[in-house]
C-alpha cells in the first residue's frame, strides 16, 4: 500500500522479483512516481487499474539508471510495479526508493492520453502543461513508436469559431501539434517551428456543435523532455469575419472576404490563403486589394476567377512592403483574392498580415482592367480622358477611340513618378503609325497626327517592365487639335 | 427586370454543374442556321456564343448598323448555334456596330445591357474582299470582337 504522495521503499531479490503497491486516491488528482536506480537492476516501472490492465510503462534508461511516471491520471484504486530487466541482476541489499507526488488534476495533462480512443478532455480557453515523456510508448504494438499525447476540444455551441492553439517550447523537442475531426481526418499538421521551439495554429476555423482531436507528440521517436512541462494553450473566439477562417488553403474552402477588411497569417510555410470576393449584381465595379507587409517576409496577391485561375498576380514590392491591386474590373459572380509568402518557406503565426478590398462602382473614365492588350481593349470616347494605372510591374494599358471626322488629333498622358511610359497609336488594322516616349520617369508624353475617320488604338507602355506605381494614376486624354 | 432574366440565365450557363448528377449533357449539334443572302457581299457578321448548358441556350440574334442606320441582322437562333449575316456595303471605312438581343422565357424581345454590348468599331470595306467581324460571347457573357478580311469568293 502506498499512499499518493508517499515514498516506498525495496530491494530487488532476484532478477525476475516483481514489487506491486497500490495506490489509493480519493480525489482526482494527478500522480508522478520517481524511482531512484541502484547498482546492477535495470528498472521497469509500470502503472495499472484496479483490474490490473496495464496503462503505462516506462523504460528510458539502463542498469543502474532512474526511471520516472509522469503526469499519471489518478481518481481511485491503481498499482504501481517495479520490476527489472537485467537477467543478470545481483543486488538484493541495496534498498531502491520510489518517490510519489500527488498535485491537483487542473490543468494538467492525465496519462494515459496515448490515442485517439483515451484523448483527455480540455476546456476551449484552458491551459495543459504536460511533458513529452516517456519517449517511447511501450504498450502500443510496436514499441519503437513515440510517445504521443492526445486532447480533445469539444465545441458545444451552433455555429462558427476560431480555434487558436499555442504549445511552449521544450527543450530538446521538436514538437509537432495534429487536428483531426472526430472521424479520424487529419485536418491540419503543425511542424513550423525547430528543436525547442512552440508551435501555433492561429484562427483555424471549425463549426459546431462539434468535437475535435489535437495530437501532440515529439518529432524524434527517441527525444523526450521529462523536466520541462509543455503549455497546451487552447482559445475558442466566435467567428465574426474580421480574421481568416483556416483552413482555406485552396478555392473549396475560401475564407468569405465580406467586411472591409480581414486579417490573416502565414503558418504553416508555404500557407496559401485563399479570400472569396463575392459580387451579387450585376453592376460593373473596380476591385481594389491592399495588402499589409509583413516583418521579415515578402507577400504576394494574386486574384483568380471563379474556377481558380489566376487572372492577375501582383508582386511589385518586396520585403516588408505591402502589395496593391489596383483596379480590376469585375462583373457579378464569385472571385478569389489568394495571399502567399514569396519563398513558400517563411512562417510565423505571431504577426497578422491586413488584406482590404474596395468595390467602386464603375464609371466611365476609369481604366478597367484588363485591358493589357489588343484582345481586351478599352474604349474610350473621343474628346474624353481616363485614369490609370501602371500596376502591376510589366502592365500595358490599351485604349480604342472611334474619330468620325478627319482631323488632327492630340493625345496628351500626365507624367507618374517611377514610371516613363511610351505612347503609341494604332490604326485599325494594327498598324503603327506613330509613337512618343517619356524623356524620364514623372515626365508627360503627348502625340499629334492628323488621322482620317476611322478606329484608333492606343498602347501605353512604361520603358521598362518594373516601373509601376499603385498610388498615383495617369491621365490619358484624347482630343482633337 | 429583363436585365435580371439575362443575368440569371448567364450566370446559369456561367456557374452551372458542381454537382456530378447534375451534369449538362453534350448539347446535341445544332440545326443549321438558314443564312440571309445578299448578291456580291463584301462584309460578314458571325456570332459566336458559348454555352454552359442547355437551360442557357435560349434564342438570340443580333442586328447590324452601320453609320448609325440598321444595316441587317443575322437570323433567329439558339445561343449554341453559331449565326452569320452578309451583307453588301458602301465601299470605305464604315462605323459598325453590333446590338445583341435575345428572347427571355416570359416576355418580348430584349436587347442585351449595355455591359453586354460589343463597342462599335470602323471596319473597312474595299474591292475584291469581304471583311469579317466575329462576335465571340464567353461563358460569362463578355463579348469581344475579331476583325479579319478574305479575298472575294469567285463568281
Amino acid at each position: 500500500m502506498l499512499k499518493p504522495g508517499g515514498t516506498a521503499k525495496g530491494t530487488i531479490g532476484n532478477p525476475k522479483d516483481q514489487d506491486w503497491y497500490r495506490l489509493d486516491s480519493m480525489a482526482d488528482g494527478v500522480v508522478t512516481a520517481k524511482l531512484g536506480g541502484i547498482k546492477d537492476v535495470d528498472f521497469v516501472i509500470s502503472f495499472f487499474d484496479k483490474d490490473r490492465r496495464e496503462l503505462k510503462r516506462v523504460d528510458e534508461t539502463t542498469v543502474g539508471g532512474d526511471e520516472q511516471l509522469l503526469d499519471l491520471g489518478v481518481a481511485g484504486a491503481y498499482y504501481l510495479v517495479v520490476s527489472n530487466k537485467n537477467e543478470k541482476a545481483n543486488n538484493p541489499t541495496q534498498v531502491y526508493e520510489l518517490v510519489t507526488k500527488l498535485d491537483a488534476s487542473a490543468g494538467r495533462e492525465r496519462e494515459p492520453n496515448d490515442t485517439a480512443l483515451t484523448a483527455q478532455a480540455v476546456e476551449a480557453g484552458g491551459l495543459a502543461k504536460g511533458h513529452y515523456w516517456p519517449a517511447k510508448q511501450l504498450l502500443s504494438e510496436d514499441p519503437e513508436v513515440a510517445e504521443e499525447d492526445w486532447y480533445s476540444i469539444e465545441v458545444s455551441k451552433t455555429g462558427l469559431f476560431l480555434l487558436n492553439i499555442d504549445v511552449s517550447e521544450v527543450p530538446k523537442v521538436d514538437a509537432i501539434l495534429e487536428v483531426y475531426d472526430t472521424n479520424g481526418y487529419k485536418l491540419k499538421e503543425l511542424d513550423a517551428g525547430g528543436i525547442g521551439e512552440g508551435e501555433s495554429l492561429r484562427s483555424f476555423g471549425v463549426r459546431g456543435p462539434g468535437k475535435f482531436q489535437l495530437r501532440l507528440r515529439s518529432k524524434y521517436k527517441t527525444t523526450g523532455n521529462p523536466d520541462v512541462t509543455y503549455d497546451l494553450l487552447t482559445e475558442l473566439l466566435p467567428y465574426q469575419g474580421a480574421t481568416e477562417f483556416e483552413p482555406n488553403d485552396q478555392r473549396t474552402d475560401a475564407t468569405p472576404l465580406e467586411l472591409d477588411s480581414i486579417s490573416g497569417t502565414i503558418a504553416p510555410a508555404g500557407d496559401q490563403d485563399w479570400y472569396k470576393v463575392t459580387i451579387a449584381s450585376e453592376t460593373r465595379s473596380l476591385l481594389r486589394g491592399e495588402l499589409s507587409g509583413l516583418s521579415g517576409m515578402d507577400l504576394t496577391l494574386s486574384l483568380r476567377d471563379s474556377l481558380g485561375n489566376e487572372i492577375s498576380f501582383i508582386d511589385n514590392m518586396g520585403k516588408e512592403q505591402p502589395e496593391i491591386l489596383t483596379g480590376w474590373g469585375l462583373t457579378g459572380g464569385e472571385h478569389f483574392l489568394v495571399v502567399t509568402e514569396k519563398s513558400g518557406k517563411k512562417v510565423d503565426s505571431r504577426q497578422s498580415y491586413t488584406l482590404a478590398r474596395k468595390l467602386i462602382t464603375f464609371q466611365p473614365g476609369l481604366e478597367w482592367e484588363p485591358n493589357n492588350s489588343s484582345a481586351t481593349v478599352q474604349s474610350l470616347k473621343f474628346g474624353e480622358s481616363v485614369d490609370g494605372y501602371f500596376a502591376p510591374k510589366g502592365d500595358e494599358d490599351w485604349y480604342e477611340f472611334n474619330l468620325y471626322q478627319n482631323g488632327v488629333v492630340v493625345l496628351e498622358l500626365t507624367g507618374v513618378i517611377n514610371a516613363a511610359p511610351s505612347l503609341t497609336l494604332f490604326d485599325q488594322e494594327f498598324k503603327e503609325l506613330a509613337s512618343s516616349a517619356a524623356p524620364k520617369p514623372g515626365d508627360p508624353v503627348s502625340l499629334e497626327r492628323e488621322l482620317d475617320r476611322g478606329t484608333y488604338v492606343v498602347r501605353l507602355k512604361p520603358a521598362d517592365p518594373a516601373q509601376n506605381n499603385v498610388r498615383d494614376k495617369y491621365s490619358l486624354r484624347v482630343r482633337a487639335k | 427586370m429583363r436585365r435580371l432574366a439575362l443575368s440569371a440565365a448567364l450566370l446559369a450557363a456561367a456557374c452551372a454543374g458542381p454537382k456530378q448528377a447534375e451534369l449538362p449533357q453534350p448539347l446535341p449539334p445544332p440545326s443549321p442556321v438558314s443564312v440571309l443572302e445578299v448578291k456580291d457581299p463584301n462584309f460578314e457578321a458571325i456570332v459566336v456564343e458559348s454555352v454552359g448548358n442547355e437551360e442557357a441556350d435560349f434564342v438570340t440574334f443580333t442586328k447590324i448598323f452601320v453609320d448609325g442606320k440598321e444595316a441587317g441582322k443575322t437570323v433567329v437562333g439558339l445561343r449554341s448555334q453559331e449565326k452569320h449575316a452578309r451583307l453588301k456595303l458602301p465601299i470605305g471605312n464604315q462605323p459598325v456596330r453590333l446590338e445583341h438581343w435575345f428572347l427571355p422565357a416570359v416576355g418580348e424581345w430584349t436587347v442585351f445591357p449595355e455591359t453586354h454590348q460589343p463597342r462599335e468599331r470602323f471596319v473597312r470595306i474595299e474591292e475584291g474582299t469581304i471583311a469579317r467581324l466575329i462576335l465571340r460571347y464567353d461563358p460569362a457573357g463578355r463579348p469581344s470582337l475579331t476583325l479579319s478580311r478574305e479575298p472575294e469568293a469567285p463568281h
